[in-house]
Order: C-alpha cells, then structure tokens, then sequence
C-alpha cells in the first residue's frame, strides 16, 4: 500500500512490456502470451477475462514471477524481473506478491492460522498480532485459525489465502480463478472480500477468470484471446463483457488456434 | 488381466517409485549368493591346497605297518609303480636373530612330479643343510633367499644353522592354512637318531599305467607286511585323495555358509519391511485408480491378481538383478584373495534357491498393501483422505499386543538373569535360552509398537528442528502426518541398527566382564620366570624392557614350587619379591609380605593365616625330581599373588640356597597397541630357547580382546548390509512423499521458500527419521547386548557383570545412519526443488 521510498511510485504496481511467452519449441511451440503490454495502477481491481487457454493464467504467472518469459519485459513495483536469479525471484514472490489460485491454496499440514502467517515467518519476520487480526478480522476467520484446511469449507479456504495473501502488504495480490471451485454464493462473497482489500486498504488486485459475472466487480477488464489482449474495458457491466466475450468466440477468431493446439498437444 | 496392464502402465511411467524394492531385493540376495559363492570357492581352494602335497602323483597310500622302511621297497615291488616317496611329517623350531618360530617340515622329493609347493624365489633344497621355507615364515623371520638360519633337527636337538635357498609363493585364499612350513630334503628326516616315520607314501607309475587299475595290487603288497593295518581307503588314487581333502571341508563350510546365510536373512527381512512399506505407499497413491477400476466393474480377484503379479515381476527384477551382483562380487572377492585360481565354485541350486527366495519374499511383503488395495471401495475414488475410524481400533489392538510381548519379555528377561542354574539344577543354557525368548518378545513389543511411539518421537526429536522456523514445523507436520509410514521406516532402521549395536554391546560386555575378572584375578600383566631356574639372559631382559609400550620391568628371583593349598596340591612358580618394589605392578600392596609369610591368590577354600609347606623343585628331562627344599610359611591373601606363590627374596635365598634372576614382571600401559606389545614379548620370549613360562594376563587379555574385536568386526560389516537397506527405505519414504507432495512443494515455491529450504525440508524429515530409528535401536540394542551377554555370564558363572558400550563402533554406527540419511535425502531433495512452481501446480 505505502510504497517504499527507495521505490519511485509513479501510480504503477505492475506493468508489461511486449511480455512474450512461448512453450515448446518447433512443431509443438505454443505462443500463450503474445506481445502483450499493460499496466495495472497502483490501487486498482484488474480482471483479466477469455476463454480457457486463452494466456490469462500465463500472463499472470509471468508477472508475479513465477514463471520465466521468453521475450519483453515485466515490472513489479518498478523492479525489472527479468534480471533477476532464482533466489531473488522467491524473494520476490515472497514479500511482494500474494497469491490465491484456484484451489489447493492451502498447506494440509498446517492450521488455517500457521498458514496465513507462514510468508512472514519464510521471510524470518515478526508477525504483529494487531495486523493479523485487522486482516482475519474482515474476513470473518477470527475463530477458524486453529483449524486445519481439511475442517474448512471452499469459502473459508479462499478467504484464508486471502487473508496470507493481504498479511505481507504485497505490491500485487495476484488471483487465478479464485472462484473457480466454489458455488456461486460462496463466489460472491470471495470477490465481496476482494473487492474490500480495494477499497478499504488501496490494495492492488489482479484477478484472472473465464467468468463475466466474476470480472465485473473489477475496476477494470482486459480482455485477452491467443496470448493478446484484444479489449481493455472500464468498469464494464456484465452484459458488456459477455458481449466482448462473445465477439471473441466469433468462428475463425479464435478456432483455428484452439485446434492448431490440440493438434499439436 | 486389465489391472496388470494398468500396473505395468504405472510401473512404466514412474520407473523410480519401485527402485528401492528392486535395490532392497536386489541387495539381500546379491549376499546370499557371494555368501555361498565366496565359501564354497574359499574352502575349494583350501581343499586343493591341502591336496597340494599330493603333488602330481598318482596314488597315495597310507597305512601302518611295523617296520615303515619296508613299504618303500614293498611297493615299487608292484609291476607298474615307477616311484615310491614317503610323505615325511615333522615339526622343528626356527630362529633368527631375536625371532623364533615352530614350524612343521614337509619333505622336497628330488622328483619333479612331486614338489609339494610352488616355489616364489630360489630353488629346492639339495641337502639337509639347505631349506625353503612358506613366504609367510619367511616374512616372519625377516628373512629371504641367501639367509642363514637356526633349526632344530629332526631328533630335536640343538639348534643347527641352515641356509634358506628358497621360499614359496605365498599361500592364496582367505582359508588358506598359515601354520609355518618349512620345506626340507627326505634326508633331514632321517639324519642323526630320528626316530620320525612315515605313514603316507606317493606312488608314481610307469607312464601310461591307470592308477586305479593298481589300488588293490598295492593294498595286497601292504597286507603281506608284518603288521600292517589298512584301513578303508588305504590306497587311493590321487584324485580321490584330493577329492577327500575338500570333502574333509565341507562341514566348516556349511557352517560358515548357514552363519553367512543367517545374515543375509536379516538383511530380507529387513528388505521385506521396505518393500512392505513400499507398496502400502503405492496404494494409497493409486487408491483412486484401484477405487475407479472398481467402480467400472473390475473385481477383488482381478485387483489382486495384477498386484500380486507386480510384485512377483518387481521381486524378480531385483532378485536377477541380486544373482548378477553376487556373481560378480564372488568374482571380486575370490580373485582379491586369489582363490578364483582354483575355480569359482557356486552351486546352480543354491544361487535358484536364493532368487526364489527373493521373489517369494517380495510378494508375502506385499501381500498386506494387496489386501488393502483389494478392500478400497469403489466409492474411495470419490472421497478426498482415507477413513481414520478403523485405524483407531487397529491401534488400540496393536498396544494391547505389544505390552502384552513386552511384559512377557520383561519376565523372561527377569528369570533368564535371576535364575541360577547351579542351585536349581536345570541345564546351564536354560538362562540363555531364557534370555533369548525375552530378547524375541521384547523385539517384538518394541518393532510391532513402534506406530504407537513413534509420532511422540518424531515430535519430541523435532523439537530443535522447530527452532529452525517454519521448514523445521513443516517437516515435522509431514512426518507425523503418516505414522504408519514413519514407523514402517524406522522399524527397519531399528532392526538393523538394534541387531548391530546388540553384537556391539554384547561382545563389549562379555569382554568388560572377562577382562575385568583376569586383570583383577592377574594383575601382573607379563609375569616371566625360567622353568631351570635360570638366570634371564640380562640381554633379553633388556630388550623386554625396551618393548614399546613397555612402562616397568622388575627383576625376580623364580622357581617352580610345589605348595598344598585347601587340600590340593598345586604346581606353581615361587616368585622372590621385594614388596615396596612389586607395589608398582599391582593394583594393591602386598601387605603382610615378610620372611614367615607367603602370598597366595584367594580362592575357594583358601584361608588366611594357615601354615602351608612351599616346595622348591628341581626336574630333570624325563620330569623326575632331582632336588627338593622345603619351607613353612603362612598364608596372606592377595590376587597380587596371580595363581603363583610370592615370598620375600630372603625368604627365597634361605629356601634355594641362593636368589637368583630367574623371573621378570613387565607392566604395560594400558593404552598401548597391546596387540603389538604382546606380539614383541612373545618373539623375544620364544627365541630364546622355549624355557620361558609367562603366567601374566597380557596374553589371554590379547587373545580375548582381539578374537572378539573380530567377531564384532566381522558381524558389523555383515550387519552393513541389513543397515544400508533400512537406509534405501528412508530415502525411498521420502521420495516416495515427495512425488505425494508435489503440489505442496510448488505452493510453497509460489509462496517464497527457496530451494534451498525445500532441500533443506527434505533433510531434517531423513535425519528425524534417522534419529528416531537410529536411537531407538542403539538404546534397545545396548540393553539386549547386556541382557544377552549378562546371560551368558550367569552361564559361565562369572559374577558382576560390567555394562560397557563399544563407543567409537556404536557411535560409527549412529553416525553412519544419520549421515547416509542426509544421503538419501539428496535425491528426493533435488527432483523436490528442481520442479518450477507452475508445472508442479498443475500437476494432477
Ligand atoms: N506448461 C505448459 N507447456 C506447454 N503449453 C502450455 C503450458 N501451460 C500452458 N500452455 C498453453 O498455453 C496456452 C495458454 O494457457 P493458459 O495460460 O493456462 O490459459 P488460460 O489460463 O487462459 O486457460 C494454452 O494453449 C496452453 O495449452
Ligand atoms: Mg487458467
């Protein structure tokens, strides 16, 4: 949220320049992210919505730094992670990235409490009562901590990752369909959640789904087909982003591709 | 057979989740089979070099006649026998300079055929006077080829120089007799008034003749001799005779393969836990595989078919995979020891028998996952974890059963120790066998248990892992995860740890215990004294005293006496001593020790302050008494006495009419080589002359000490075996939780732990393991070492059994289980951190 002094804040969390991303090579050589180049301010809900296979969860692999890219460039807080080793990515993704993917968020062997904090106790710091419970407390898990992720429901286990996601402050809190496993009630109140860390703490929120409804909370919408981003929509209603979608499932937009890549697979 | 395909299928894309049970298998029977193989082609090789002195002759006969010089001439009578060479036996002793042997003296025949050894350097012996000596006599004596040396002749009279014109090529073969040879014409058998004969003879025939078509013309030559006494067998052909030789063997052999082979069962059984562990892991990965080709419609049968016969194709690819490997090490070993020369001996039976053996032995070990599998419910495919219900109600069986071994092995214990077989009149081994049982229940108790305590352990032994932070919680939280895993794991580790640390503590125990009652009982630790009564040549007391390791010599004045104690006369040295210089030698002052009293080691029946007649005597060759002095004494007590008579040495001079310098006591620090220190008093106390009686404790402590170091030696690297497969079944856990693990291990990646930490995760899981394995076995295997070796000594009827632990073996042991754990861990640590958080992520 406060952006580090050493940091020059220019508004900007995370940010991509003609990001490239190929699998395999040859014959099999997929291009799941394409040229792509986007910024995602400071402070922002960012939805990036398509079909599946469409590069959305790679896009977001690469710019949390979780997975290495083949061509361009991509920016966390202002730090280049292209330059960076393995170990310096961890560290990364450790202190300024958080994390909720779609399912299995959760170590099984730990409390939901032990894993909330378990980023803080990886970097060896000191975990501030106060802040924990500002965090779970909004989440409503004050009384769920002791209790292992298998004593959890979906819901209260996405609210958990949630909450290890905001404890760390994280330039970025990086979510890959993170309603993607539950019913749509339950849904609701995790985007409810995430919607908060927006408004109520300045987080940064970049969330990938193939689920209109979903990408309708976010403040803004990207809209991405065969690795590019094909629309960048502002505070779209859902009826708009169904439309954006549908344009995009037109025969021949993006067909020839989807066969090309079962072909090959 | 759907589900062997399915099987075959898995085995064919995770090739490595099997490797251990093919390594444990692999192992155990690779022993079994160099085990047989490295016998039976070690004691062929002997059998053949005790044919070796049949040479290349072609019958050998053996018989007892009155005259043997008529055999000779009674044989080469026969039509067709070119040759007759009587096969000479004596015994002689060697010297030179400072270094004395015995040796045994074979004869050299002049004829080329009959040479009973290969020469390494020189040439045979021409006359008496010339001599080849075996190469491990040669390297004793530091001497070789062109030496001059002293030997006694056949009649046994004074030494006579002799010059070595040969030596032999050392003897090949770990069984390969080394009793000193010296190797002498057929002359020096006969010289001067031997009275040596033969009783074997080597019959070489005319060229062409069969040798068996000659046994019973030569057994008739011998029957027509006065006296003769032919046993079954009395002529034989050569090849016969070798062929008894090795016969002669075999039952050393069987012996030592039934030891080898019992090892080598402790290694499968402790396999058979690692394949057991292996495959219930397996099943409860595919449990949603088993689980949906029930639900499509396959049956129990079918299930366990293809399981059983995965586990028979695993246990047969390790088993072939164990017979290449023991081929081979046959191979390696016999060639070091240079038997192989002789032929690689390994019975086809034996080496089927121990391949069997390895697949029976897989498949019962897996039967256990295989019912398992069989009873997962098609519905199971559907359900996240495993139902923890019925494992509670296994659990509270298993403890009820293992207390129930534990407390009956607890009372077998107490009656095998409290027990005293001379009072109650059982057999003396009942104790031991007492000792057994309790060993076998308690074991039991304690490995059948081990799910029950081991969570507890883990946690306790994590504790310091924990202040490492979140790595240290997590490894702990994986390991009590799945106890049952752990224990199976550790119960391995404990078995082999435990069997060794017993061997270890018991054979320290035994020793503690002897020792500590020879040093009490001896306390002098070379006690020398002349049988003539002869001064000590002041020379050889010099270079005695100059051994290192040598701190203290004292000259004594020594005679043999004879002395009537509790009602029995005893032959022993009296020993003239000051006792202010004695002090320093024992452990107690003599006190008491004056010209009226005399020192005599406490025993049954023994009292202080009785008056006793001391006999000094003098014998001549054939033993009679040629002079006798008498003197009255009272007795004082003390072990400073060791088994031998003290008086002061005036009471000495009034007794022998004069002192003399006849004995000498040698105090050896107890730190020292003493292995070596004994070694260089006995070569300086055999070459000068055999009149030397030493009654110290050095000797029997090195015997002792060194015959049990072996044995515990030899035991600890067979146990190696057992060891290093439990130590296969750590790395396997873990490689095996790793491929489980998959997915965490990416989110903690996501989440910011370094590979180092996953590495490190990894690590402290195979050390707690080990730690918990590895102490649990060397506390129980210290208490069953003293549980057997106190047995034992209740047997033996020694009291006051001193525990003693072998550190530096023990703690090797521990250290060896704790390091080759981090080993293991190496390679699930690697494949763990090498994936990249994303494709881990999606992997199903
Ligand atoms: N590890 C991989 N190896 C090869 N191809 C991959 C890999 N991960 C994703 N892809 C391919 O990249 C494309 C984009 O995948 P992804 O980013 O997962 O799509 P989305 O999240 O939008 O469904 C797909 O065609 C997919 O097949
Ligand atoms: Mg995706």
């Amino acid at each position: 949220m406060t952006p580090s002094p050493t940091r020059p804040d220019d508004g900007v969390a995370a940010e991509t320049v003609e990001l490239t991303k190929v699998y395999g090579a040859g014959r099999t050589e997929v291009r799941a992210v394409d040229r792509v180049s986007i910024r995602v301010a400071r402070g922002t809900f960012t939805a990036i919505m398509g079909q599946s296979g469409s590069g959305k969860s790679t896009l977001m692999h690469c710019m949390a730094g979780l997975d290495r890219i083949t061509g361009g460039r991509v920016l966390l807080g202002g730090q280049d992670l292209g330059a960076l080793d393995d170990k310096a990515l961890t560290r990364i993704r450790r202190d300024r990235v958080g994390f909720v993917f779609q399912s299995f968020n959760l170590l099984p062997t730990l409390t939901a409490g032990q894993n909330i904090v378990l980023p803080l106790e990886l970097a060896g710091r000191r975990v501030d009562p106060d802040q924990l419970a500002a965090v779970v407390g909004p989440l409503g898990l004050g009384d769920r901590l002791q209790h292992r992720p298998s004593e959890l429901s979906g819901g209260q286990q996405q609210r958990v990752a949630i909450a290890r996601a905001l404890l760390t402050r994280p330039d970025v809190l990086f979510a890959d369909e993170p309603t993607g496993a539950l019913d749509s009630r339950t849904g609701e109140q995790v985007l409810g959640h995430l919607r908060q860390c927006v408004d109520d703490l300045r987080q940064t929120v970049l969330m990938v789904t193939h689920d209109a409804h979903a990408a309708s909370w976010a403040d803004r919408v990207l809209v991405m087909a065969d690795g590019r981003v094909v629309d960048d929509l502002d505070r779209p209603s859902p009826e708009r982003l169904l439309g954006a979608l549908a344009r995009d499932v037109r025969p021949g937009a993006r067909g020839g591709l989807l066969q090309d890549a079962e072909v090959t697979a | 057979m759907i589900s062997l395909r399915l099987s075959l299928a898995e085995l064919r894309q995770h090739p490595g989740r099997l490797g251990a049970v093919v390594v444990a298998v692999a192992i155990s029977v690779a022993f079994m089979v160099a085990s047989v193989g490295v016998v039976q082609t070690e004691f062929g090789a002997a059998g053949d070099a005790l044919a070796r002195e049949y040479a290349d002759s072609d019958l050998v006969v053996q018989a007892g006649v009155e005259d043997p010089d008529q055999v000779g001439p009674a044989l080469a009578a026969v039509p067709g026998v070119d040759v007759v060479e009587p096969l000479w036996s004596g015994g002689t002793s060697l010297r030179s300079g400072d270094r004395g042997n015995q040796a045994s003296v074979h004869p050299v025949s002049e004829h080329p055929r009959l040479r009973p050894a290969e020469l390494g350097e020189g040439r045979w012996p021409t006359t008496p006077q010339e001599v080849v000596l075996d190469a491990g006599t040669a390297e004793a004596l530091e001497v070789g080829v062109g030496a001059q040396v002293e030997m006694a002749p056949a009649d046994g009279g004074d030494l006579l120089p002799v010059q070595v014109v040969g030596v032999t090529a050392p003897a090949a073969g770990l069984m390969s007799t080394s009793y000193p040879t010296v190797y002498a014409v057929p002359a020096w058998f006969t010289a001067g008034g031997s009275e040596l004969s033969a009783w074997e003879w080597l019959v070489l025939l005319d060229p062409g003749t069969d040798p068996q078509t000659l046994v019973a013309p030569l057994e008739t030559a011998l029957r027509a001799l006065p006296g003769a006494q032919l046993e079954e067998g009395a002529v034989r052909t050569t090849e016969a005779a070798a062929a008894a030789a090795v016969d002669s063997l075999a039952g050393d052999a069987s012996v030592l393969t039934v030891m080898l082979l019992v090892f080598a069962s402790i290694a499968m059984l402790v396999g058979a836990l690692i394949v057991a562990n292996t495959f219930a892991i397996l099943v409860v990965q595919r449990r949603r595989q088993i689980a949906l080709l029930r639900a499509v419609g396959g049956s129990t049968g079918q299930l366990r078919g293809g399981l059983v016969l995965e586990s028979a194709l695993i246990g047969a690819a390790g088993a072939l995979t164990g017979l290449a490997v023991g081929v081979l090490l046959t191979l390696a070993v016999t060639w070091w020891t240079g038997s192989l020369g002789s032929g690689l001996r390994l019975p086809l039976g034996s080496a089927l028998g121990a391949v069997a053996a390895g697949v029976v032995v897989t498949v019962l070990a897996s039967l256990a996952a295989v019912g398992r599998a069989a009873s997962i419910a098609p519905l199971e495919a559907l359900r996240p974890v495993a139902t923890p219900a019925a494992s509670r109600r296994i659990g509270i069986v298993r403890a009820v059963v293992c207390s129930l071994l534990l407390v009956a092995g607890a009372v077998l214990a107490g009656a095998a120790l409290g027990l005293d077989p001379s009072s109650t009149g059982l057999p003396a081994e009942v104790p031991l066998l007492l000792a057994i049982g309790a060993g076998v229940s308690l074991t039991l108790g304690v490995l059948g248990g081990a799910p029950l305590y081991v969570r507890p352990l883990l946690r306790l032994a994590g504790q310091p892992a924990r202040l490492l932070g979140p790595v240290g919680r997590m490894s702990v939280a994986s390991l009590v995860r799945n106890p049952q895993r752990a224990a199976a794991t550790c119960v391995a580790l404990m078995l082999a740890v435990g069997l060794t640390v017993t061997l270890q503590t018991g054979a320290a125990t035994t020793q503690q215990t002897l020792l500590g009652d020879i040093r009490e009982r001896y306390p002098v630790d070379v006690s020398l004294a002349d049988v003539d009564a002869d001064d000590l040549d002041a020379d050889l007391v010099g270079r005695l005293s100059s051994v290192e390791g040598v701190t203290d010599a004292l000259p004594v004045a020594a005679a043999q006496a004879r002395l009537t104690l509790a009602g029995e006369e005893r032959y022993l040295f009296a020993y003239g001593v000051d006792p202010e210089r004695a002090a320093a030698f024992l452990p107690e002052p003599l006190p008491g020790l004056d010209a009226t009293t005399v020192v005599v080691s406490p025993g049954p029946g023994v009292e202080p302050g009785e008056r006793v007649t001391l006999t000094l005597e003098e014998y001549d060759e054939q033993g009679e008494v040629t002079s006798s002095r008498s003197g009255t004494f009272t007795t004082v007590l003390s072990h400073g006495a060791h088994g031998n008579a003290l008086i002061s040495p005036e009471a000495f001079a009034t007794l022998a009419g004069a002192g003399n310098t006849a004995g000498l006591w040698l105090r050896v620090d107890p730190r020292a080589d003493i292995q070596r220190v004994s070694t260089d008093i006995t070569s300086l106390t055999d070459g000068s002359g055999g009149t030397l009686v030493d009654s110290g404790s050095l000797r029997e402590v090195v015997g002792y000490t060194t015959a049990l170091d072996t044995l515990v030696l030899i035991a600890t690297a067979l146990l190696a075996a057992a060891v290093l497969i439990s130590l296969i079944g750590v790395g396997n856990t873990l490689a095996l939780s790793v491929v489980e693990r998959t997915r965490e291990s990416a989110l903690l990646r996501a989440l910011g732990l370094q590979r180092a930490q996953l590495r490190t995760m990894l690590l402290l899981e195979a050390l707690l393991l080990a730690v918990v394995g590895a102490v649990v076995g060397v506390l129980a295997g210290c208490f069953f070492g003293w549980l057997g070796a106190s047995a034992l000594m209740v047997v033996l009827e020694q009291e006051g059994v001193q525990f003693a632990v072998s550190w530096p073996q023990t703690l090797g042991v521990l250290a060896v289980a704790l390091v080759a754990a981090a080993l293991a861990s190496v390679l699930p640590g690697r494949r763990a951190s090498a994936a990249s958080p994303v494709t881990a992520l999606a992997a199903e």
